[in-house]
């Protein structure tokens, strides 16, 4: 069986995939940069090729379109899914069927696939609400969290949009991964895992005690069901969240 | 009083109010900072499970009224707060920038006057949208009574208006809540919704007219505090979506805060009921039902059990079983079990080649219900079908559905 690794950029994995469509090759396997195992017979490695990549693409997109296009770029993010497999699958399978395949959900490609992205799409969406904001000294606003997917670049431009005005930080705090925001241009740069004690705003505690205090009011004791609370918001989330005292 | 003292007070007063919708958005300005609300997003959920989207709260729970079922009324012994215009816009400001909400959703007791009421709700609206270029959801009530000139001051700066209708029937209302009257509430309805229509046609026309209420208006009922059933409510929710073009009616199940002859006695606030009204909406708004299709004079109270589609589906035999490989989309919103999401799914994968049973299971659709109710290549999809007796089918149902979610969780299908 071919085995392919590349660096473990978007671009490197679609280099790969063009590279193996091209040789026409069944049941080849891709490793990312991180996969450690050495196996027996070492792996080819491909060499990132920006032009082979954006032929791929634009081939892709010419039947998966932006639908196809947002699949492939969310089930890039996923961690703890074979990502590589489920790209190069979905993108041949696309190729092959020569249109878009995203309601194809009897096919079992496109099901793995579509539930991936799905699980990505979701927690992008959750952290549209869950991601929590704190104001530093300087005025500028630090929002560390650590999602299960690399989420962080989906998310930003959410958050581009919505605090315009501002300076800020997302903090991935488990990859070490930041974007920052200066207000005109999303500015990627690795941030060393953990977040630091930062100098607070001197309004911050105040109004981290106002939502901490609004969030437990606005609870209707008669109707106090933790359970579900827990079911839309996961214990896991809870370390970065203000209302319950977090960081 | 403090602030931190004063936002305690009127949130926990705000408390029973039980909209927390924040979808509609406002057109994008390039100009001004921040994004519009998205639809549905929860930022947080409370104690009680509750998404919790806006910032909700009373501008003053002082009020010149005297409600039968609610805390802030008049003859209540309780401590009294007023926020200032700038307090609520300073909250909602920094509420928003830390990403703790979507934005505000402002109600209040009537503090002095309807008017004096009004103002103060239009103007926080005006201060963070005008002044501070605030572009969050606002969602204000409109207080009945009020001058137009003010509720539609508050419609230019909000997103979302709504009037609360409080109960049922007139005659509850006069007993209940006797400062109210039926008309001081429908009036400004009809007001708000002339002016949604006419700004929302002269606005397709051009962009410089401004917009009123994007988000359109809703409103919100109290459930079990009086005698009302259910045809009665879903006839009344029908009425407003046909006649006013409502976004939403809120259910709230009643929470007895007061002691009052004219109230039913302690109880435990029914849920329950509350959920199935829900579902029953959910029905009229987005799967074509009408309310004298889910209810009658015969049966004029939700099956318990039974989720109203399911029970309406046993009450139609008639309309079963839908062929999943040719049915429409309306038709297959008609099958228990089947939701929006399924049943476009089903489009979708049609488009593929034709489905039996475990293809439906295969992308995701729910056979516990729903297999009684289909047939895929003209195969049914249970064993005993529906041609079985009614009563025997409402069993079989039940029994498969006594450890659903349903039971804790309360979702919508
Ligand atoms: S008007 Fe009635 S429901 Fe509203 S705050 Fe006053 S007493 Fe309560």
């Amino acid at each position: 069986m071919p085995r392919y690794r590349y660096d473990g950029s978007f671009e490197g994995l679609l280099t790969a995939i063009q590279e193996i469509l091209a040789r026409g090759e069944r049941g080849a396997e891709i490793l990312g940069a991180e996969d450690g195992n050495l196996p027996l017979f070492p792996p080819e490695l491909v060499a990132t090729r920006q032009q082979a990549a954006r032929s791929l693409l634009e081939a892709f997109s010419a039947y998966g379109g932006k639908k196809g296009l947002r699949l492939v770029v969310l089930l890039f993010l996923a961690d703890g899914a074979p990502r590589e497999r489920l790209i190069l699958d979905y993108v041949r399978l696309t190729l092959q069927q020569e249109r878009e395949i995203g309601g194809w959900l009897t096919h079992p490609v496109v099901a793995e696939a579509v539930a991936v992205a799905g699980r990505v799409a979701g927690e992008v969406h959750r952290f549209k609400g869950l991601l929590r904001f704190r104001q530093l000294a300087d005025g500028s606003l630090y929002a560390p969290f650590e999602p299960d997917h690399n989420i962080a670049a989906a998310l930003a431009p959410h958050f581009a949009r919505r605090l315009r005005g501002e300076r800020w930080l997302i903090h991935d705090c488990r990859r070490g991964l930041g974007i920052f925001w200066d207000g005109r241009e999303l500015v990627p740069a690795a941030v060393a895992g953990g977040i630091a004690d930062p100098e607070l705003s001197e309004g911050e505690d105040f109004f981290q005690a106002c939502w901490r205090s609004y969030h437990h009011h606005i609870s209707v004791a008669e109707r106090r069901n933790p359970n579900l609370q827990r079911h839309f918001m996961p214990k896991r989330y809870w370390r970065y969240l203000t209302e319950f005292n977090g960081v | 009083m403090d602030k931190a003292q004063k936002l305690e007070l009127l949130a926990a007063s705000a408390k029973y109010d039980v909209s927390c919708s924040s979808s509609g958005r406002r057109h994008q300005n390039p100009k001004a900072g921040g994004s519009a609300a998205v639809a549905g997003c929860c930022h947080s959920w409370s104690e009680d499970g509750r998404c919790i989207s806006l910032l909700k709260i009373l501008f003053s729970n002082a009020c010149i009224y005297d409600c039968a079922f609610c805390v802030n009324r008049r003859s209540n012994d309780i401590p009294r707060a007023t926020f200032t215009v700038d307090e609520v816009a300073e909250l909602t400001l920094e509420f928003y920038r830390r990403n703790y909400i979507e934005g505000l959703f402002l109600s209040s007791g009537i503090w002095r006057s309807p008017d004096d009421t009004m103002e103060c709700l239009a103007r926080v609206a005006e201060t963070l949208r005008f002044r501070h270029r605030f572009r969050g959801y606002i969602h204000l009530k409109a207080i009945p009574g009020a001058d137009p000139v003010l509720i539609r001051r508050a419609g230019l700066a909000a997103d979302r208006l709504s009037v609360n209708i409080e109960l049922p029937t007139e005659k509850s209302l006069l007993l209940l809540a006797p400062d109210k009257n039926r008309q001081a509430i429908l009036g400004p309805m009809k007001q708000i919704g002339k002016r949604i229509r006419e700004h929302g046609a002269e606005r397709k026309k051009s962009r410089r007219v401004p917009a009123f209420a994007p988000a359109g208006q809703s409103t919100q009922l109290v459930v079990g505090a009086s005698p009302e059933n259910d045809l009665q409510i879903l006839n009344l929710s029908q009425s407003l979506y046909d006649r006013f073009r409502l976004k939403r009616v809120y259910y709230s199940a009643y929470v007895p805060v007061n002691e009052d002859r004219r109230l039913p006695g302690r109880c435990l606030p029914p849920v329950g009921r509350e959920h199935r009204l829900y579902q029953a909406d959910w029905l009229l708004r987005f799967y074509g039902f009408r309310a004298e299709e889910i209810l009658s004079a015969a049966q004029p109270d939700l099956d318990e059990e039974l989720d109203p589609k399911t029970a309406w589906a046993l009450r139609n035999p008639a309309f079963f079983p839908v062929e999943v490989n040719g049915a429409g989309y309306e038709t297959l919103l008609r099958v228990p079990g089947i939701g929006v999401l399924s049943a476009k799914r089903i489009l979708a994968a049609r488009r593929h080649g034709s489905l039996d049973l475990e293809d439906l299971a295969r992308i995701g659709v729910v056979l516990k219900r729903a297999r009684y109710f289909i047939t895929c290549r003209g195969r049914f999809g249970a064993e005993s079908g529906f041609d079985q007796a009614p009563e025997r089918l409402r069993l079989e149902l039940l029994a498969g559905s006594k450890r659903g979610p349903e039971r804790g969780q309360l979702r919508l299908f």
